[in-house]
């Protein structure tokens, strides 16, 4: 009997969690009306650091077109998703597989479309969802392409 | 089985997670929402341009959602004072401060008080080395350490330098700032009002590609748009879409003929025609009915009214009423430098002298 790997291994682990957090830092950094978590940053006490890490990035704000800046991190928040999803859940034969993938699109166009019609509050437009597709197909090629060269070795 | 149970609970702390995420990452810019700690009907209006610079107003608008009455304004806290501040304003035709205007520190204590007069300072209690005074070295030297339009700034809208003070943007960088934006207007020589506005903008461009001004350009970029906010309430579309509501006429463009006779006159100079003006705004009230009724009773109507129209003019397509939203734009952009206090002190300090009296206030104030 073959032992169980890891839930999710090490590297999607990494990818996955610096695809976030490269997320979060782009809106700290670079957006300049301040989602919730960075207003709630600021109320508990790191309102200085933010500005001075704000004010590190302010000239290539300028420089880069709005639909990188206000659309990027919905790339990069659902490439995320899409590893560890597909990470836990690949080849696994149980009928909750489909469920558990099937909240890959739900998550990541869902929040999207209740914005686009207004049922939660932001401003879901046409290049978010389209970056946030980018992000799912990059996720998910890279899973099956990884997986196949793991698999492939193993099964070798 | 212990594996299965691991996936789905994993699955769904992340998926949790995820969700987490979307929702801390909206953005919120403007609220308004009845006062919920007092029972009153008053509004909450959120403005936000980065984390630090920020505020929130709470006050009674009138019937017509522009701030009447005393307006309680919050910054966020930092070790700087004041932190919290009660003006007075005066809703009708042009939104100004009008009345005293009270600043606290974060204790709720009384600091010192200003008041005003139609939108400029009349009298004040401000100590010597009040906050922010204290902060601008030159105080009691010779009063050349001052641009005219610093002066004019500090002595008939102090509250700007208050508050860009506040926000970071020290009370002598921004005399610092004055003095480099001063030259750069009098070089192109602007003759008139409408020069100067040109000018005063293509010299506030310039200066704000400055690293050292990214700051006071996310600032001033705030407290315009606030402005400008506040003064477009007035705007006679605006008022005529909410008289429509409340059935003062079965259309925007009844309404506007009926009660801003001056409105659609001024447009017809701008080259918007009768056919024209009403072609669009025909196509907002038809946009507007099609999202739904709103409840004119309810006391947060216009704000709501307000939001749906920001939606509707985005909707609309620009080129097929291309003469009307570039007149559009035009009496918006007034409406944003109507109470600009930047503009309108470098304008009055560059067409006007600074006071005798200003000079010698300050020669006397050590």
């Amino acid at each position: 009997m073959k032992a169980h790997g890891p839930l999710v291994r090490g590297p999607v682990l990494i990818l996955a969690f610096l695809s976030l957090a490269m997320g979060g830092m782009w809106y700290m950094a670079l957006r300049q009306s301040p989602p919730v978590f960075v207003d709630f940053l600021a109320d508990i006490g790191f309102a200085g650091w933010l500005a001075a890490f704000r004010q590190t990035f302010a000239s290539f704000r300028e420089s880069i077109p709005d639909v990188l800046l206000y659309s990027m991190p919905n790339a990069l928040w659902s490439f995320s998703y899409t590893l560890i999803m597909m990470d836990i859940w690949w080849r696994d034969t149980s009928r909750a597989r489909f469920f558990w993938l099937a909240t890959i699109p739900v998550v990541v166009f869902g929040w999207e479309g209740l914005q686009y019609s207004r049922l939660a509050p932001g401003t879901g437009c046409f290049e978010d969802l389209i970056f946030s597709l980018l992000g799912l197909a990059a996720g998910f090629f890279m899973i099956v392409y990884w997986k196949r060269r793991i698999y492939a070795k193993e099964d070798h | 089985m212990q594996r299965k149970i691991t996936k789905n609970s994993t699955s769904l702390i992340i998926s949790i997670l995820f969700v987490c995420f979307s929702l801390a990452s909206t953005t919120t810019r403007r609220s308004y929402e009845i006062d919920k700690e007092t029972g009153e009907t008053k509004a909450l209006s959120e403005h936000v341009e980065n984390e630090l610079i920020k505020e929130l107003k709470k006050g009674v608008p009138d019937n017509l959602g522009r701030w009447a009455g005393e307006v309680e304004e919050t910054q966020p806290t930092t070790d700087k004072e004041p932190t919290y501040i009660v003006s007075t304003w005066y809703g009708l035709l042009t939104p100004e401060m009008d009345g005293p205007t009270y600043y606290y520190d974060k204790n709720k204590k009384l600091l010192y008080t200003e008041h005003y007069n139609q939108g400029r300072l009349v009298w004040t209690t401000k100590p010597k080395n009040a906050f922010p005074a204290t902060a601008l070295p030159g105080r009691g030297e010779a009063a050349d350490a001052f641009t005219k339009t610093f002066l004019m700034l500090d002595n008939t809208r102090p509250w700007y330098v208050t508050k860009v003070d506040k926000f970071g943007f020290t009370t002598s960088q921004l005399n610092a700032f004055t003095a480099q934006l001063e030259p750069l207007i009098a070089a192109q020589h602007p003759r008139n009002d409408k020069e100067f506005t040109d000018v005063f903008y293509d010299a506030l461009g310039d200066l704000f590609e400055l690293p050292e001004y990214a700051l006071f350009r996310d600032i001033y970029t705030f407290f315009r748009e606030v402005g400008g906010m506040e003064n477009a309430k007035n705007f006679e579309i605006r008022l005529a879409e909410m008289g429509r509501y409340r059935g003062q006429g079965d259309s925007t463009y009844a309404v506007l003929t009926a009660s801003y006779a001056a409105f659609v006159q001024k447009m017809a100079q701008r080259g918007v025609d009768s056919a024209a003006l009403k072609r669009f705004t025909d196509d907002l009230d038809a946009r507007m009915i099609a999202k739904g009724p709103l409840d004119i009773d309810d006391p947060l109507f216009p704000f709501t009214m307000d939001t749906r129209m920001e939606e509707v003019f985005k909707e609309m397509d620009q080129s097929e009423h291309q003469a009307m939203f570039t007149a559009l734009g035009v009496i918006l952009t007034d409406y944003y430098n109507q109470g600009e206090p930047l503009l309108l002190a470098a304008r009055d300090a560059y067409f006007k002298n600074v006071p005798m009296a200003v000079y010698m206030l300050l020669l006397l104030g050590d």
